[in-house]
């Protein structure tokens, strides 16, 4: 298809229809509690009075937009407002504390922009290549996958190891709660029926993050919000030279939310995690991060829009959706008549092709509205801490109930709330926590599945190369930290005896 | 040994860990998927005997800390709040919206403040609203349900 058949398509009615959808995605993605997946579960009556191609082009400016705006909250307020945000939350926020809210909010929506567009122009130009082999990932790999992506954020959490692994067991045993996977047998319900379906994600994020965090706030009377700096703030706020030193940390969190939000269950909510938790691992000075290091929300940032474009690769080519967000897309296509499947790429090309430049349109636009809202958004925070904090608290609740319309959800909130409380007061980390819980479905899924296929039982994890290297990883680095301790003590006995 | 905070964590840690692990025994399989498969009972084993081993290694490892998380004051303040909160929930079940979130906000700019003392008039007018913006927007802009009370439905 040439360029001029695609930008004839683009009409100044589409045109302006994508920025009032990519408005409505960042507005709905700051918001605690509300995300893209509800942005884009709202829109689809509207989109429905289109026609297909407006219909399409819409919804994925919603959906990128949506993608974009958690990066807001997070970093203004300590709060993700959904679960991709998180690892945005850990230097996003202490920055923000230091007065360089501006910085942070520069880096983060270049990073969004570069994982974005990056990620679909590799959607675009691989689709087809990568979903030959993808079909040949077996329950084996997807397991170890989750499993080394949860110990390596438990080795990356402050504290020591036990606190890691505790908070990590928590969170596969809030997992647990509800029916189980495969046979759908009730567990821990105890007859109420409200979590028959699981204990749900947003009050749970929302109990912890957001409500658990002013708990803890206002127990260590921290009652006062930062000083916001906007001297001398030129351009996205960071120089040439931060943004060169960071190229390497930038393509190694652009394939990892490409691969993880390719994979399907797993979307961003995982991979700003497992980016974070690698860029703490190859730095020179891992002891910054969760200290406001612009590395660690670089990671965060380009890793969970990287997904976007990962997410693409199955729904389009497969018909499999990576996440929440693009399975509601994928029901949109279907309404309009378009099948997703290995035949949408010469069946429909030119519709695929719409759907492709919508994406980068979207990232353009958001880029945009972000750049200049940039010196904006700050200045929510010289709302004084009471008024902000409590209109916050009431838009929690009304985004707790909104998730499910009812008040059950919100009662869970609180639970959780209580919950965060004994966390922070424990020092326990929260991040294994929120990964335990998003993966442990995913976990017990596939470990069952792998026993069942397999002939040989647990073996089957080990035979398999992927499967087999994603272990030792996991196994390694949760080992590596006590052999280099004994080493550092021999070393040091050695050098007492040579000295005496 | 003497016992400290991160010790009766432990031991908290433990204790649930155990009643999880005793509740998860009675989990019932709802029908045989394969013959090879182990059931919905494996990962809650899983996942318990996990936390009890850890919170076991956590209480043979701790160390003595200085800092206490906080005073007894704020200990009281926190206690209030969270009974605010709840408070509030129950609020919207019984009256909804309307009726329970100004004096909510009311109260939480009162408990939030901290030492200073809030205007009384200014906070009226914010939790007044801030109740009407809360509506509009998450009614008619982003057209979400708000709890509305089963006194009024």
């Amino acid at each position: 298809m040439t360029l001029s058949v695609l930008l004839s398509l683009f009409t100044l009615e589409r045109i302006l229809l994508s920025i009032i959808g990519t408005i409505i995605g960042i507005v709905f993605g700051a918001i605690p509690g509300l995300a893209s997946s509800t942005a884009l579960a709202l829109m689809l009556p509207v989109a429905f009075s289109m026609d297909s191609y407006t219909a399409i082009i819409f919804l994925s400016n919603v959906w990128i937009g949506g993608c974009s705006g958690g990066l807001i909250a997070a970093i203004l307020l300590g709060i993700p407002g959904q679960s991709s945000s998180i690892a945005t939350c850990y230097d996003g926020y202490p920055l923000s504390q230091k007065g360089q809210s501006v910085k942070a909010l520069g880096i983060g929506i270049l990073s969004s922009f570069i994982g974005t567009v990056g990620g679909v122009l590799v959607a675009y130009l691989f689709c087809p290549f990568i979903a030959k082999w993808a079909v040949k990932l077996g329950p084996w790999e997807l397991f170890s996958l989750c499993f080394c992506a949860i110990i390596l954020v438990v080795t990356i959490s402050k504290g020591d190891i036990w606190n890691g692994l505790i908070a990590a067991s928590l969170g596969l045993i809030f997992s647990c709660v509800g029916f189980s996977p495969i046979d759908g047998a009730k567990r821990m319900t105890f007859g109420i029926i409200s979590i028959y379906g699981g204990i749900n994600l947003l009050a749970l994020i929302l109990g912890i993050f957001a409500l658990g965090q002013i708990l803890k706030n206002v127990a260590k009377g921290k009652t006062t919000n930062p000083n916001v700096d906007m001297s001398g703030i030129r351009g996205f706020g960071l120089t040439m030279k931060e943004f060169v030193s960071n190229i390497p940390n930038i393509i190694r969190s652009f394939l990892i939310g490409l691969w993880i939000g390719f994979l399907p269950g797993m979307g961003s909510g995982l991979s700003n995690m497992v980016a974070y938790a690698s860029a703490k691992g190859s730095s020179k000075h891992p002891e910054e991060f969760g200290k406001g290091c612009i590395e660690g929300v670089f990671a965060s940032e380009v890793a969970n829009n990287a997904s976007v474009g990962g997410a693409i690769i199955p729904m389009i080519t497969l018909g499999i959706p990576g996440d929440t967000p693009t399975s509601i897309l994928l029901g949109a296509l279907t309404i309009f008549g378009v099948e997703a499947g290995p035949l949408l790429m010469t069946n429909s090309a030119q519709f695929a092709n719409t759907f492709f430049a919508a994406c980068i349109l979207a990232a353009v636009i958001t880029l945009a509205i972000q750049f200049f809202g940039m010196r904006s958004f700050p200045l929510m925070l010289k709302i004084p801490f009471e008024y902000l904090f409590s209109a916050i608290s009431v838009i929690c609740f009304v985004g707790a109930f909104s998730n499910t319309n009812t008040l059950s959800n919100c009662w869970l909130m609180l639970i959780f709330a209580f919950i965060g409380l004994f966390l922070y007061y424990a020092e326990l980390p929260t991040a294994p926590l929120l990964l335990g819980f998003i993966l442990g479905p995913m976990l017990e899924k596939n470990l069952r599945k792998g026993l069942t296929y397999a002939t040989n039982g647990v073996w089957s994890f080990f035979t398999r190369p992927i499967s087999c290297v994603l272990l030792l990883v996991a196994i390694g680095s949760l080992v590596w930290p006590i052999i280099k301790s004994i080493i550092n003590k021999r070393k040091l006995a050695t050098k007492g005896d040579a000295q005496a | 040994m003497k016992m400290n905070k991160d010790r009766w964590i432990s031991l908290c840690l433990i204790l649930f860990a155990l009643i999880w692990i005793w509740q998860a025994s009675k989990i019932k399989p709802l029908l045989a998927v394969a013959s090879e498969d182990v059931g919905p009972k494996l990962f809650p084993y899983f996942a318990g005997s996990i936390l009890l081993v850890c919170s076991i290694g956590k209480f043979f490892s701790s160390k003595e800390k200085g800092k206490p998380f906080c005073t007894k004051e704020q200990w009281i303040t926190v206690g209030i709040l969270l009974g605010t909160l709840v408070a509030y929930v129950l609020l919207l079940y019984l009256v909804g919206f309307f009726v329970s979130t100004p004096p909510m906000l009311f109260a939480l700019v009162y408990l939030l403040n901290g030492r200073k003392k809030p205007k009384v008039v200014k906070t009226i007018i914010f939790a007044v609203v801030m109740t009407a913006i809360v509506f509009l927007v998450f009614r008619y802009v982003l057209s979400v349900m708000l709890p509305m009370g089963i006194l009024f439905d």
